[in-house]
């Protein structure tokens, strides 16, 4: 791998764009990134948080009914019995009655959850710890990002010890990550369906989110702010870091936070601290640029020169009509032409007439030598 | 992390993308034909390379610096190009030339700052227009 890079920290001062400080970048940030991993680990991890709903075990079967059996002119769908009431003589049980039961009624023992290999999970989230630190992949999520002076972004942990929303947004502005929290709040909708009557009335963009070490106030500070999500750094969790399995969460971390991610997933050469035995994947290749590898001299070297496409050929032409096609293939023809032309001539009277050669373009010159006009008609133009 | 990788996640969900149809545009800033794809993308390569108009005419050149990738706030330099068109169209060669920025976009930059230079001079076109139909 190559080298760690420095990671800049900002503070909490006025001009927040300028470093207070720098730490390294953690080995994690340099995990090989596998979006297909992540997405299986996601959709199986979001179903951990269902609860189990079913319909009744007997709705539809509160009945006594019984097929009328065949002969009597209607289905032999069980029906209601007796008599006095609208029900007697309907059609029960069926999913396809009314008042009958479901299709395949919901149960309460359906599997609601999943069990994931924690080093599918650990692998989920590095590649997404990766990923969170690329402009390109935050900027594709819809991340507003083009204020803020470094990606990862990481602050002072000052930070840590906010407790009013102000102290936030006024961080937030300085380090030009505000925007992303208002293109946020634009997005809030009601919304569409049952969910609205089971507090979920609204849904939103998802923001920054903010990853501490030690909350001693941070959540207070920015739970009001719409779209930001807290995290600590002992529990991050993909369905924040990847929501919907979208690679690039915007991440501000405080110092001690992002310092701690060296102890927790370890690097490249070194194992986990806190857990047990933990290493990071290693990438499969060590060079995965195409064009480097295409460019290479390995490569280049075994390779079949370039094919070049075929010259077009030109446009054939008729000889006998073409003189210079015909002076090509027959040079004595040439002299041929010019003695026809001489004789020609000797036979005229000496004013040439103006039809007389076959170049009728330079009918007004004066011909005073009459073999060197020839000739010159007779010369192939080039 | 390579340039291939990162595309081969974007390539299928991205904020960018507009479908229309067979096609697949993208809406990022620095992608001089909005197309969909890895050689023009505005975000992927190291060097990118972004024209669009200024509101007070010409046109301005943007470019991506690969120093400051990690650094959104400064990832590009802009240049504005306000002079006349042969002199907008020699300065943008001279500028991706010199500064080795991806030979194969050069004339592409060159024909969307002639479509934006053509657009500021609409008002103008229009005019001649007009007077070449009366002279007809």
């Amino acid at each position: 791998m190559t080298s760690r890079p420095m990671v800049g920290i900002y503070g909490v001062t006025e001009d927040a764009q300028q470093r207070i400080g720098q730490t390294k970048l953690p080995g994690v940030f340099s995990a090989p990134i596998r979006n297909d991993i992540v997405k299986f680990v996601h959709t199986n991890i979001a179903k951990n948080k269902r609860q189990p709903y079913a319909v009744s075990f007997r709705a539809g079967h509160q009945t006594s009914a019984e097929s009328w059996g065949t002969g009597r002119a209607v289905a032999r769908i069980p029906r209601v019995r007796g008599g006095g009431t609208h029900r007697s003589g309907q059609a029960a049980y069926g999913n396809m009655c009314r008042g009958g039961r479901m299709f395949a009624p919901t149960r309460i023992w359906r599997r609601w959850h999943r069990k994931v290999a924690v080093n599918q999970k650990r692998y989920a989230m590095t590649s997404a710890l990766a990923a969170s630190a690329l402009p390109a992949l935050v900027m594709a999520r819809g991340h507003r990002i083009q204020q803020i002076p470094e990606v990862p972004l990481v602050v002072s942990d000052d930070v840590q010890t906010m407790e009013k929303t102000k102290q936030a947004v006024q961080l937030l502005k300085g380090i030009g990550a505000y925007s992303d929290v208002d293109k946020v709040k634009v997005t809030k909708k009601i919304r569409p369906g049952k969910g609205k009557s089971r507090n979920r009335r609204h849904k939103l963009r998802r923001g920054p989110l903010i990853i501490y070490n030690k909350n001693k106030g941070v959540s207070r500070a920015f739970r009001n702010l719409p779209g930001v999500d807290m995290l600590s750094v002992d529990r991050l969790n993909l369905l924040q870091l990847a929501p919907g399995a979208h690679l690039g969460r915007f991440c501000i971390w405080t110092q001690s936070a992002f310092e701690k991610l060296d102890k927790l997933y370890g690097t490249q050469k070194k194992r986990s601290v806190l857990k047990k035995g933990y290493r990071l994947p290693r990438p499969m290749m060590t060079n995965a640029d195409v064009g480097r590898i295409i460019n290479s001299d390995e490569i280049q070297r075994v390779l079949r020169p370039k094919r070049l496409p075929k010259p077009h050929d030109s446009h054939k032409k008729n000889p006998l009509k073409n003189d210079l096609v015909m002076f090509k293939l027959n040079p004595y023809a040439k002299t041929l032409k010019r003695k026809a032309l001489l004789s020609k001539m000797k036979h005229k009277p000496k004013t040439v007439p103006k039809k007389a050669t076959d170049k009728p373009a330079e009918p007004k010159v004066q011909v005073k030598d009459t073999k060197e006009k020839v000739e010159q008609a007779v010369e192939p133009k080039k | 992390m390579s340039q291939d990788v990162q595309w081969s996640i974007l390539r299928r969900n991205s904020k960018f993308i507009v479908q229309s149809g067979k096609f697949r545009f993208s809406k990022e800033p620095n992608n001089l034909t909005n197309k969909h794809s890895q050689k023009f993308s505005g975000s992927v390569p190291r060097k990118t390379i972004g024209i669009k108009p200024h509101s007070e005419g010409g046109i301005v050149l943007s470019l991506k610096r690969p120093k400051h990738s990690k650094r959104p706030k400064t990832m590009h330099t802009r240049i504005r190009l306000n002079k006349n068109r042969r002199a907008v169209y020699k300065s943008i060669r001279k500028i991706l030339k010199k500064r080795h920025y991806r030979p194969r976009l050069t004339e592409t930059a060159v024909r969307r700052a002639c479509v934006y230079l053509t657009s500021q001079n609409a008002g103008f076109l229009k005019k001649l227009n007009k007077r070449k139909r009366i002279e007809k």
